[in-house]
């Protein structure tokens, strides 16, 4: 079992805290990734795991043994930077045995052929003679990562490692990592603040926001069911239209409405959301899951349109809030129309005004909750 | 559209071209310029050329003002300064003092930016100032009490005094920190996480990626120790241990009935020009690197 395990993670820096009690589970073998905006204390923890930082409270542990207080060499972990930290003078092939060979636990001919492996698994066999300033971004990161293949770790630790990558070679490169960890299976912890990147490489993705984790699932439950108001506005591209409103029963059904804007959610609702008419709260609807609908109850001002190809996205306003829709591409929408719209019943999420925590989704798929969600939900309960 | 500002800016890039090839092609375009240049060259290099001529004079000669012609001397000047006057045994000692200086304030100059850059540590930066601070306590300035140290610990005529009090440099400290302040973290963190230790560290990576700084560094170092008169004259008495500035200044006492030969001097002092000249000449990159001044 190499998992990584901590446990009340907390790091401030003079009066700032960084991190701020992180609780999180990296399973064995898994690929995990943690997201957030810049600043929200996600590198910080890849760096107390690595041992970079030491935590003001709290602890770490790798494999099952505390590590907390251990030095970064000898957490059997090995990392990939956002610049790549290759040494400039030393060869492709020198950068990736130089720490080897501090090591003292390899032969040379182990060392020898470890380099030849790692450099035949990242197709850099060509370039292994020659200096970081004669290898594009993308072959340096390569060799990057191939430094880190050939310790052979318990654990990679990636800090943005495409981030400084061009947009066509970063896709090519988040292919290329995903299929090395298919075949390497090692226990992966990857930042990022890209949140496509995120979702496409993750087994499992860890939001944090503030120095604080904010859901861990895996991508497509995090899309689905976000647990907070944060998730739902960070994950997707864009991100979940929210809006402030109030519950209200009209006849048989439950209404959120705002201005003189409504939608309806679908009947029957449960105990929790009745328990609630009357109260302010937050809706959630991605832009995808509302369309154009003559007699739709929503009205949107448009103010932007951005044909992306596939989809045509679409900014307006609705009420005094900016919301936004994706609609089929080739729509005939121009800037200072009105588009009635309506939002698919079963696609609806509601969360607390205050709290920003989920109260209900109505998709009927989200009822299927991983083992994690469900000890996450519990302990939020007893608190 | 973009096909025709594609042929505009060829167009004007080809007509450029053909501007610069006709204008140098008789005169350098701002010959002004450069008649300047040349004029300000030989009157800051006029001591030097003249210092040269007066070398190969004889003593009448050099007394002559309008004779700045190549002299009857020749060589003999110089062969006297080496055979008669021990310049040789001088430059040695000079040689071996500056030599000793450098890979000394080097070495511990190295030493001191790692320990401010990559270590943590109280008062890191109050101590960093302290050692800026010495900055205004030159060897001149600290002449007498570095004196009486010298004498205290018997020191006097040895090469530990002549080169002991210039290990310490807070320039050569400054000049190293703000370089290896550029050298991106991630580069050390890597080295932690790889197990590098501290020294290696130094060794492997520091050294070889501040290559040019401390070969520039080396060079300002040399020519600085080389040039040093006043220290020497005071802390060494045994004219053999002496270094070549003072040398110079006994060639000045050996003329004819108080007549200083200039000649002797002037050799003396080509002689003593060339050692820093050949170190300029040959480490003339890394030194434009070092004050950031090349390309």
């Amino acid at each position: 079992m190499t998992g990584i395990t901590t446990t009340d993670l907390v790091k401030r820096f003079d009066d700032v805290t960084a991190v701020d009690g992180v609780d999180l589970n990296v399973r064995d073998g898994e690929f995990l990734v943690l997201v957030g905006p810049s600043g929200c204390g996600k590198s910080t923890t890849l760096r107390l795991l690595a041992g970079l930082e030491s935590p003001t409270a709290g602890t770490v542990a790798i494999a099952d043994e505390d590590v907390t207080t251990t030095s970064p060499s000898e957490r059997d972990v090995a990392m990939v930077f956002q610049n790549y930290a290759l040494y400039p003078h030393m060869t492709a092939r020198k950068n990736m045995t130089f720490g080897l060979e501090t090591a003292a636990t390899f032969t040379d001919s182990e060392v020898t052929e470890r380099v030849a492996e790692a450099a035949a698994i990242l197709d850099i066999e060509d370039l292994l003679d020659r200096t970081p300033s004669a290898l594009s971004g993308g072959e340096q990161q390569r060799v990057a990562i191939g430094r880190a293949l050939v310790r052979d770790p318990e654990v990679f630790l990636m800090d943005e490692p495409l981030s400084n990558l061009d947009a066509k070679l970063r896709v090519q490169m988040r292919a290329e990592l995903a299929e090395l960890h298919e075949q390497l299976r090692t226990t992966t912890l990857y930042v990022t603040h890209d949140q496509v990147e995120a979702m496409t490489l993750g087994d499992r993705v860890a939001v944090m926001y503030d120095g604080e984790i904010q859901q861990v699932a895996p991508p497509q439950l995090l899309y689905d069911a976000p647990e907070t108001r944060f998730v739902a506005e960070f994950i997707g591209s864009p991100g979940m239209n929210t809006v402030e409103g109030t519950l209200k029963r009209r006849g048989d059904s439950v209404h959120v409405t705002w201005g003189e804007h409504s939608v309806s959610l679908p009947s029957p609702v449960p105990d929790i959301v009745a328990s609630h008419v009357g109260d302010r709260v937050v809706l959630g609807v991605r832009p995808e899951d509302l369309s154009q609908d003559t007699n739709g109850p929503l009205g949107m001002d448009v103010t932007v349109t951005e044909p992306l190809g596939e989809s045509l996205l679409v900014r307006g306003i609705m009420g005094d809030t900016e919301m936004q829709v994706s609609l089929p591409p080739r729509t005939a929408v121009d800037v200072g129309d009105v588009l009635s719209l309506t939002a698919d019943p079963k696609r609806i999420h509601l969360f607390d005004v205050e709290t920003g925590v989920s109260m209900y989704h109505s998709a009927d798929s989200v009822a299927v909750e991983s083992p994690d969600q469900v000890a996450r939900n519990e302990r939020r309960s007893t608190t | 559209m973009s096909l025709d500002t594609e042929d505009t800016t060829a167009g004007t890039r080809e007509r450029e071209l053909l501007s610069a090839t006709t204008g140098t092609r008789w005169l350098p375009a701002q010959w002004r310029v450069h008649l300047g240049l040349i004029g300000s060259i030989l009157v800051m290099a006029s001591p030097l050329l003249l210092a040269f001529v007066m070398s190969t004079q004889t003593v009448p000669e050099v007394y002559e003002i309008t004779n700045i012609g190549i002299g009857s001397d020749g060589i003999t000047n110089y062969v006297e300064v080496f055979t008669t006057y021990g310049m040789g045994s001088y430059m040695i000692n000079s040689l071996v003092m500056s030599i000793v200086v450098t890979a000394a304030k080097i070495s511990v100059s190295l030493l001191a930016a790692v320990a401010l850059v990559f270590y943590d540590f109280r008062f890191k930066n109050s101590i960093f100032f302290l050692i800026l601070f010495t900055l205004m306590f030159p060897v001149p300035v600290r002449i007498v009490p570095l004196y009486e140290m010298m004498a205290a610990l018997g020191w006097t005529n040895t090469l530990l005094a002549l080169t002991g009090p210039y290990v310490a440099s807070a320039t050569a400290v400054f000049l190293l920190r703000q370089h290896f302040m550029s050298i991106p973290d991630s580069l050390v963190e890597s080295a932690k996480i790889d197990g590098v230790g501290p020294l290696r560290f130094l060794w492997d990576v520091l050294i070889p990626m501040s290559r040019g700084m401390i070969s520039g560094l080396s060079v300002i170092t040399f020519i600085y120790a080389w040039n040093q008169y006043l220290w020497p004259l005071i802390v060494v008495s045994d004219q053999n241990k002496q270094v070549v500035q003072v040398g110079m200044k006994y060639l000045q006492s050996v003329g004819n009935a108080g007549q200083t030969d200039w000649g002797l001097i002037m050799a003396g002092a080509v002689l003593t020009l060339l050692p820093p000249l050949l170190a300029l000449i040959v480490f003339r990159g890394p030194l434009l690197e070092t004050f950031g001044l090349s390309e």
